[in-house]
């Protein structure tokens, strides 16, 4: 893996602003960033997007021989993989630290859960059963892959089908999609991994940028107590499958009983959405509409860097629509534009703004600054 | 758009959708769908390399192929070969010595021809992430059914039921042939006019690129 390094400069300024109630991407210390969940054609293969973190899981299936400690109980297998797509620094086909760390937490987030019925799966005992295979690749990783990469596994594994069987003496025939429907995957219930930074041991931020997942643990000459990440993998009746804390040692516990309360709201929430889409994906397959991925790409949010829109947010300038007492500005705008621009800024977010293309007539908008303080 | 829409329908090419800068961690993404096969693709670049795989003249080229779910078989070092091969001969990789760029291919939907949307996604991704070509690439699949037709872009099911299957990659200077690698048996003459179709249908690959490139190079960052 090649190292990357954070300067001091940088560190300071994080651990200032966080200090002082801000984050980078202007976001509350207990808000989280934009959930995004679409289908593949195959049941089973889904990508997940939490802001700029993409990653894409598929659940694929095989008839094999159950383990000897357990003859009627079906396998579940989880593989993580982190190729060079994700960021630069990661090289291709080698395991590092963080892909065994993410295996072991999303196995005992699953695995060890016991969220799924794994007898369910048993064909013939002791001889044969279905081996569940989760694959998950990370496209894109902008922070807080723990969050993202259990989200795509759970959707993927209660999104998924598996193909019918039926015994007849001693053979088995498995069924195409066609012959038979196909039967989905029994979960008791929902388990979420959610990430917290701890910054300087009292502040809690939930779902931490990249920069903010990299700084949290290392003190700095300014800041010299340092903090973790702590993951708590919750389900939506409320309770506590897992926790990792990673980083310096807590002296306070009333910290980790936040992060659980928070949690417990986060998880309901996500498990509510994984659900919903879930179940609309269903009603569209059952109308026969074809679902893909090319359906996430989008021909009107065209950008010429790779940033889908400001991501630091200014707190002293405003995106505003433009308002009456505007017009003869953009009359004056247009006169020297010789060709109307055909992509329009408007605002997103609080504070950003981004370009998005449009047919009709550009806009303009304002951006002014509101304080003088300089 | 008239005249484009009715060679599309003559030369039976499957609609495509783009975007570039998909990812944002990566120097430069693309994300393309011809029909219903989708590749996703990241370029990073020129990066500092290992000692043992750095030259001095030029840059290293590393491809990585992955599947969508599943160990990585053989398969996959040969789409992994087929790509390297091709992104060398375009990448003017002379002016970057000791580095490395490297190209990483996710496969997201494979319905047919999904060797050739690799190899276009990828030629996409280059160009978005500004590395210097001597050209760009366009690759065409066709098919050769039972009763020797030649079917251009082919779908799974003709496939299935195909003969032969031919890819060819061409460049976009010359129209030259980059690449071909073919499947099945076949006669030097349908080998011949296989490859003159598909010449002509790289017309509105290369002329897609160019739409999306004017498209995204208008818009200020």
């Amino acid at each position: 893996m090649r190292y990357l390094f954070l300067s001091s400069c940088e560190k300071n300024f994080i651990h200032r602003i966080i200090s002082e109630g801000h984050r980078l991407d202007g976001r509350n210390y207990n808000e989280s960033r934009n959930l995004q969940i679409s289908f593949g054609s195959e049941y089973g293969s889904c990508i997940v997007s939490l802001g700029e973190t993409k990653v894409l899981a598929q659940v694929t299936c095989e008839v094999t021989q159950p383990k000897q400690i357990r003859p009627n109980e079906g396998i579940l297998y989880i593989n993580v993989e982190i190729s060079p797509m994700a960021a630069p620094q990661f090289e291709a086909n080698r395991q590092t630290d963080l892909t065994v760390y993410l295996n072991r937490l999303l196995e005992k987030c699953y695995k060890d859960s016991k969220c799924i019925d794994l007898e369910s799966l048993c064909i013939v005992v002791e001889e044969k059963v279905w081996s569940l295979r989760v694959d998950i690749k990370v496209l894109n990783h902008a922070g807080n892959l723990v969050e993202c990469a259990s989200i795509a596994a759970l959707t993927s594994l209660a999104h998924f089908k598996r193909p019918d069987v039926t015994r007849s003496g001693d053979s088995v025939i498995i069924h195409t999609l066609v012959e038979k429907d196909p039967i989905p995957t029994v979960l008791y219930h929902y388990p979420v991994c959610l990430t917290f930074a701890i910054f300087q041991n009292n502040i809690l931020l939930s779902d931490p940028s990249f920069i903010e997942e990299c700084v949290c643990a290392s003190g700095t000459e300014e800041v010299n107590s340092s903090g973790g990440l702590l993951v708590v993998g919750m389900n939506q009746y409320r309770e506590l499958c897992l926790l990792n804390l990673s980083g310096a040692a807590l002296y306070d516990s009333s910290i980790v009983h936040k992060a659980i309360k928070s949690a417990a709201d986060r998880c309901k929430e996500i498990v509510d959405t994984v659900k919903k889409t879930i179940m609309n994906d269903d009603t569209m397959r059952q109308k026969r509409v074809r679902i893909n991925f090319s359906d996430i790409i989008t021909s009107d949010h065209v950008l010429s860097l790779n940033k889908k829109d400001l991501n630091i947010r200014l707190k002293n300038y405003n995106a505003d629509l433009p308002k009456c007492d505007d017009e003869e500005m953009i009359e004056e705008f247009e006169d020297e534009k010789p060709e109307p621009s055909k992509y329009d800024v408007v605002p997103s977010l609080p504070q950003t703004a981004e370009i998005i293309a449009k047919k009709g007539a550009s806009t303009w908008i304002e951006i002014s600054s509101e304080s003088d303080e300089d | 758009m008239g005249a484009e829409e009715q060679n599309i329908k003559e030369f039976k090419l499957k609609p495509m959708k783009c975007e570039l800068n998909f990812l944002s961690k990566s120097d430069g993404s693309a994300i393309l769908s011809q029909g219903e096969t989708v590749a996703l693709a990241s370029v990073n670049g020129p990066l500092d390399v290992k000692m043992q795989s750095q030259s001095i003249e030029k840059s290293t080229l590393e491809v990585l192929f992955c599947s969508k779910g599943g160990k990585p078989s053989v398969g996959d070092r040969y789409k992994e070969n087929i790509i390297r091969q091709t992104c060398e001969t375009a990448i003017l990789s002379s002016l970057y010595p000791r580095t490395a760029i490297t190209i990483t291919i996710q496969e997201l939907e494979d319905y047919g021809g999904f060797l050739s949307c690799c190899l276009n996604t990828a030629c996409l991704a280059l160009v978005n992430s500004g590395v210097a070509m001597r050209h760009v690439f366009a690759a065409v699949s066709c098919a050769l059914d039972d009763r020797g037709n030649i079917l251009l872009e082919p779908t799974q099911q003709q496939l299935e039921t195909a003969r032969a299957t031919m890819n060819f990659v061409f460049d976009s200077r010359q129209k030259s042939l980059v690449t071909s690698f073919t499947e099945g048996a076949f006669s030097e003459d349908t080998y011949k006019e296989a490859l003159a179709r598909c010449r002509s249908a790289s017309d509105l690959v290369f002329s897609f690129y160019r739409d999306i490139v004017t498209k995204y190079s208008k818009v200020i960052g």
